[in-house]
């Protein structure tokens, strides 16, 4: 079915002709890291009200201190955002508690002029109230940006590549050659087959190997320390731990 | 369920990424899910509002709890549009009653209140598992305990409510008047009928019901893109569709096709040992018809004269086929035409240009210079237009009249105060008061340098002088100036003792002279 697959990796192509993949974030996550900025924000103006209002007054005068403490709210509304996103990190605290980070469409960090430019749009995105706009906009383009994303050409995107933990085990299985050729797809999932396969049942891990008969030509147990071994072979070719021990049918994931 | 249909790419994610390809899933179809839901969510919309014409208060509230049901059609649509299969709009019509009756007493009473309520849906309603059994399988799913669909219901409800309230707050100033509430009536008398107004709270109701057609089938492809994404990770989904098709890959007519042609390039591998791997595959019969093939076409390799399996041959006749024939176009194209200058060059009356040449450069660089010239003369002219002036630099050009007055020093007479006393003895008080105030202009103007241009007023004037000059001088020019105004605007007499106040204190002299 010539569908194309719905994936929140956004390939985008670069001048050179090189082709990236953006992790873009999605309004859900991105909205929980508004929250946390808001709350910071409003714990910060909250403290330096209560610092300015005690120390202030004697020294300037209680005017002079409104205007001061009016100033402040007012960078902190409008430049908390630039601050941290053109800066070394590329992320507001927020975002980076939700492991998120902003970034130029492509792919570089943002910058000064474009921080400023997606959140001074915020006002646009603001309207008719509380980030409508945002909020559809974000909804309904295909790398979540709203209007500032879109016109200060910006993505928000997931900071990490996510690390497999998979449980140490020893597997007990002979390093083998695939016997036929395997395109670069199929050797990714042989790996992950090898990486994820302590997590699954030995009936799933049997079944799975089996549906890879063409490659492996053995059903069961057989089928699947065959699927081993090729995927040990493709982690490393050369056999560095000499005689490998004795099989033992199916349990061969050892915690 | 065949997946290799699936049209969503599987990958073990997080499980934020995971909500965000349910928003992409639904967004690819969000026009065919809306149809969906207008036919199906709005009727009972209406439903309610009609039942509850009278307390449209409780519209929102009532619509909000009956949220699961919504979520069924849309959800529906989503798991088949995942396997390749969309659902056609009749197709859907007709699940739809057995899609909101299954399950529906718990997903409306004690589910209702669930956290996880859209990743915990698809257990429900797409593995048709009842009661404890939901619970238990929620568990084995959730491989993180089911904190992100707890954390996705928060998101969303966040979403949702900004979204309402940001609806509302901007369609606000569109209302008429009469339907706005009465908000210093409300906070004072926390009376809810007598000051919000029923067109209000129906307008609330439709914002809401806007704002839940937007965000709701969002939040469905978020749960189930989540359950797709628990799934995945324990079962392996994404290897197994990787293994499927690797089995076809292999069992298909082009990997035998492959094979015939390492053949044909002397990989002596016996038929037989073939015939036996092949032996035990699942597709005998299509294997052995290929097989018959590359046997056939060894026979006829072997049968031919060495010289044709000469690699050296082979290469020189596929590149005679026609495949391999160069081709050539020939493309006009505008060249600069170089060589012809260099010829006509050598040519004797060419000299003369090259002579031109030097006279054009001459003049080039006369005219490079003449602008340099005329740059740095015009630059020092007005350089004034380029320094930035400073005060004590240059002299602030005095005044001479102000405000209709002659203030200087030679129209005034030198002993100011004797003149003005002797004007007030005359009985001409105007007169009194503007020698004064002249002489005080003038002595502020020409020597304590106070910025006062020609435009400025009494008043103007008092600010300058109040900023610029000393504190005695200021004060004594504050009520000079009071006088002054009141003398020949206001024309109101000034008291004897105020003008013989402003005579004695005059502070306008040369220190440690008299006057």
């Amino acid at each position: 079915m010539a569908v194309t697959r719905a994936d929140t990796l956004q390939s985008v192509e670069l001048a050179d002709g090189v082709e990236i993949q953006l992790r873009v974030a999605g309004p859900a996550v991105r909205s929980m890291a508004y929250m946390i900025d808001l709350l910071i924000r409003i714990g910060v103006d909250i403290l330096v009200a209560i610092l300015a209002f005690m120390l202030l007054p004697d020294l300037v005068g209680m005017e002079m201190t409104n205007g001061l403490f009016l100033l402040f709210v007012f960078f902190m509304e409008w430049f908390y955002n630039v601050f941290f996103e053109a800066g070394a990190k590329g992320s507001t605290p927020g975002q980076r508690s939700m492991k998120l980070r902003v970034m130029s469409v492509t792919g570089g960090p943002v910058s000064l002029a474009q921080a400023v430019m997606r959140n001074f749009l915020r006002v646009v995105d603001f309207m008719p109230g509380l980030y409508l706009t945002g909020i559809v906009c974000m909804l309904f383009t295909k790398r979540f940006q709203r209007l500032g994303d879109l016109v200060a050409n910006t993505v928000v995107t997931y900071a990490e590549v996510p690390i497999f933990m998979a449980p140490h085990v020893e597997i007990r299985a002979e390093r083998r050659a695939p016997s036929k050729v395997l395109t670069r797809e199929e050797q990714a999932a042989l790996l992950q087959f090898l990486e994820r396969a302590p997590l699954w049942a030995d009936e799933r891990r049997i079944e799975l190997a089996t549906l890879a008969h063409p490659l492996t030509e053995a059903a069961g147990v057989e089928g699947l320390r065959r699927l081993c071994g090729m995927a040990l072979w493709l982690q490393d070719p050369e056999d560095k731990s000499g005689t490998p021990p004795s099989l033992k049918g199916a349990g061969m994931f050892r915690s | 369920m065949r997946l290799e249909d699936i049209t969503v790419a599987l990958r073990p994610r997080q499980p934020w990424e995971s909500v965000d390809l349910g928003c992409a899933m639904v967004r690819r179809d969000f026009g065919r899910i809306i149809v969906l839901w207008i036919c199906t969510v709005l009727p009972l919309w209406v439903l309610v509002c009609v039942l509850l014409r009278a307390v449209p208060e409780w519209i929102p509230l009532v619509v909000w709890w009956l949220k699961p049901l919504y979520d069924r059609v849309p959800l529906y649509f989503l798991s088949r549009a995942a396997f390749g299969v969309r659902p056609g709009f009749f197709e859907t019509w007709k699940q739809w009653p057995r899609l909101w009756i299954t399950n529906c007493l718990p997903a409306l009473l004690w589910r209702r209140l669930s956290f996880m309520r859209s990743f915990a849906l698809p257990a429900q309603m797409l593995e048709g598992m009842r009661g404890a059994a939901v619970k238990k399988r929620i568990q084995t799913l959730a491989t993180d305990g089911g904190s992100s669909g707890v954390s996705m219901t928060f998101a969303f409800s966040n979403i949702e409510l900004a979204a309402w309230i940001g609806l509302m707050w901007g369609t606000y100033g569109l209302l008429p008047e009469s339907a706005q509430p009465d908000w210093a009536g409300l906070f004072q008398s926390f009376d809810f009928e007598g000051t919000i107004p029923n067109a209000f709270l129906w307008w609330g109701a439709v914002c809401h019901m806007i704002i839940v057609t937007l965000v709701e089938p969002f939040y469905v492809g978020a749960g189930f893109a989540l359950y797709l994404n628990c799934r995945t990770r324990i079962e392996g989904w994404d290897v197994e569709l990787a293994f499927r098709r690797l089995a076809t890959r292999l069992t298909s007519a082009t990997a035998v096709v492959i094979l015939a042609v390492m053949m044909i390039f002397g990989v002596q591998s016996s038929v037989q040992a073939e015939e036996d791997r092949y032996g035990r595959n699942p597709t005998p019969t299509l294997q052995d018809d290929f097989l018959k093939e590359i046997s056939s076409n060894l026979e006829n390799i072997k049968k031919e004269p060495s010289s044709q399996t000469d690699p050296a041959t082979a290469v020189r006749k596929v590149l005679d086929e026609p495949e391999f024939e160069i081709h050539k176009r020939q493309n006009p194209e505008w060249v600069w035409d170089d060589d012809k200058s260099k010829d006509k060059k050598t040519d004797s009356k060419l000299q003369v240009p090259g002579f031109l040449g030097t006279l054009l450069e001459l003049l080039f660089w006369a005219l490079v210079l003449g602008l340099g010239v005329w740059l740095v003369v015009y630059l020092v002219k007005n350089r004034h237009l380029f320094v930035t002036r400073s005060v004590s630099k240059v002299p602030v050009q005095a005044p001479k009249v102000l405000m209709g007055m002659n203030i200087t020093r030679e129209s005034l007479p030198d002993d100011i105060v004797a003149a003005a006393r002797a004007a007030w003895a005359a009985g001409d008080f105007h007169e009194a008061l503007s020698l004064l105030y002249r002489g005080s202009l003038s002595w502020l103007v020409n020597r304590r340098r106070v910025p006062i241009s020609d435009s400025d007023t009494e008043e103007d004037c008092l600010v300058k002088v109040l900023q610029a000059g000393d504190k005695t001088e200021a004060e004594y020019f504050r009520q000079l100036t009071t006088a002054w105004v009141q003398v020949a605007y206001a024309v109101l007499p000034v008291s004897n003792e105020e003008m013989g106040a402003l005579c004695d204190r005059w502070p306008f002299v040369e220190k440690g002279g008299a006057s």
